[in-house]
C-alpha cells in the first residue's frame, strides 16, 4: 500500500515540476505591462523638467527599444510555448486611448499649469502597473 | 468499496505520458522539441507516446511551419484534459 502511496506522489510531484517548467517558458503579459507602466511613470514626467525636443528624443528611443524587446519577448516565447493573451486586445485598446487622453491633457493643461507631465505619467502608467501586478499575482 | 488504484486512467499512467499531459495543460499549444527537452526524452520516445494519446483522443498534433523549419505542435483535447484532472483527482486519493 505504502509503495502505490509513494509512486502516486513521485507521479504527482513529477507533473507538477513538468508544469512548472512549461509556465515558466510560458509568454507573460505582465512582463510588457510592468514596462510600458515603468516607461510612462518615470520617462514621461521628464517633459516638465528637460527641453521638449531633447527628452522626446530619449523618449523616442526608449520606447523603440521597448517596442523591440516586446516584440521579441512574446516572438521567442511564443516559439515554443503558446497560451491564451490574458490580456484581450480591447484591454490594449482601453490602456493605449487612456494614456492618448492623458497626454492630450498634460500637452493642453501645460499652458497653464506646471508639472502636468508628471500628472500626466502617473496617471497614465499606473493602470499598466496594477494591472501587472493583478495578472503577475495569478500566475 | 474499491481501491482508488482501479479508477487510474491505464493510457495516463505511464510516467511519461502523464508528464506529457501535465505540460500541455499548462500552454494552449507546445512545440515538439521543446516538450522533448522538458521531458528529457528522445525523438522517438516521445513520438511513440504521443501516437499513442493521439490515438486515445487525448491529444491533438498539428503540422506546420516557422519560416522554412518544420515545426510540430502539440495540445491537450477536451476528452484529454477532463482524463487528465481525473486521473490527477485518482492520484491525490492515493498520496491521501
Amino acid at each position: 500500500m505504502q509503495a502505490n502511496e509513494n509512486a502516486a506522489k513521485a507521479m504527482l510531484d513529477d507533473a507538477y515540476q513538468v508544469g512548472r517548467a512549461v509556465s515558466r517558458r510560458a509568454p507573460k503579459d505582465f512582463v510588457p505591462l510592468y514596462f510600458w507602466g515603468a516607461f510612462l511613470v518615470l520617462l514621461v514626467p521628464g517633459f516638465d523638467y528637460f527641453s521638449t525636443t531633447e527628452w522626446g528624443w530619449t523618449v523616442i528611443a526608449v520606447a523603440a527599444a521597448g517596442t523591440t524587446f516586446t516584440a521579441y519577448y512574446y516572438a521567442s516565447r511564443s516559439r515554443q510555448v503558446r497560451t491564451v493573451e490574458r490580456v484581450g486586445p480591447w484591454t490594449w485598446i482601453a490602456l493605449n486611448a487612456w494614456v492618448s487622453l492623458v497626454g492630450l491633457g498634460s500637452l493642453a493643461l501645460g499652458v497653464r499649469f506646471q508639472f502636468t507631465y508628471t500628472l500626466g505619467g502617473l496617471l497614465s502608467g499606473v493602470p499598466y502597473l496594477l494591472l501587472a501586478e493583478r495578472l503577475r499575482n495569478q500566475v | 468499496m474499491s481501491h482508488p488504484r482501479t479508477k487510474l486512467d491505464g493510457i495516463i499512467h505511464n510516467p511519461t505520458r502523464l508528464s506529457l499531459l501535465a505540460a500541455l495543460a499548462k500552454a494552449d499549444s507546445l512545440e515538439f522539441k521543446f516538450l522533448r527537452d522538458t521531458l528529457d526524452v528522445s525523438d522517438s520516445v516521445l513520438s511513440r507516446q504521443i501516437a499513442s494519446l493521439e490515438e486515445a483522443g487525448y491529444v491533438k498534433v498539428k503540422k506546420g511551419y516557422a519560416g522554412k523549419r518544420p515545426r510540430t505542435w502539440l495540445s491537450l483535447t477536451q476528452p484529454g484534459s477532463k482524463a487528465f484532472e481525473e486521473h490527477v483527482q485518482v492520484l491525490m486519493e492515493i498520496v491521501g
